[in-house]
């Protein structure tokens, strides 16, 4: 059976997130335990989830790669809207935190609207064309 | 950009699906350009041509025309 670009996208997605719901605990609870004072210890304990998202990343590029030119196109401008909206609260983010209006946040709010904005400018672009 | 790829698909009597398997692009695809909501690159374009065993020309033309 011959799975679609998306099928396979998702059987090498849904893997790796497996993965990585596996390793984030296991690197936790080894930081935790062994409380490590070499920088390196901490930081390959710190960078071991990050590998099965980087493979989550190549799958992305993977799946556009086989994708057709419309489902390109619409891959395409759902990151311009992501990287529109992103780009766009982090500036507003950055100017309102210099004028004491809002309080310091973690980088991965910026992946998690990165994301989300993504999401919706697919969706968006996917309406356009159907 | 108009087209008649929707008549020349329904007198083979094939499913979008069919047709889409046949120019190696998705159903979507296939739907996007039947309802003129998106112009197929030329490689495309040819391929559709050579399924159907006409010239582009034939198959689509401008708004206006």
């Amino acid at each position: 059976m011959s799975l679609t670009p998306k099928q396979r996208y998702l059987v090498e997605a849904l893997g790796a997130m497996a993965v990585y719901m596996a390793v984030l605990p296991l690197a936790i609870l080894a930081y935790k335990h062994y409380a490590p004072t070499a920088v390196w210890v901490r930081v390959l304990l710190a960078a071991l989830p990050m590998l099965p998202l980087f493979y989550v990343m190549t799958a992305v590029i993977r799946l556009v790669r086989r994708q057709d030119e419309l489902q390109q196109r619409i891959q395409f401008e759902g990151v311009a809207f992501g990287f529109a909206v992103t780009i766009t609260f982090c500036f507003t983010w950055f100017f309102l935190q210099r004028f004491d209006v809002v309080p310091s946040i973690d980088l991965i709010w910026v992946a998690a609207i990165g994301l989300w904005a993504w999401a919706i400018g697919k969706l968006l672009a996917k309406r356009r064309y159907s | 950009m108009k087209n008649r790829l929707k008549v020349l698909r329904a007198e083979r009597d094939w499913t979008q699906q069919d047709l889409a398997e046949r120019l190696g692009v998705s159903r979507q695809t296939v739907n996007a350009i039947e309802k003129g909501k998106y112009d197929p690159s030329l490689p495309v374009a040819f391929r559709i041509a050579g399924v159907f065993a006409q010239r582009i020309e034939e198959i689509f033309f401008p708004e206006d025309a």
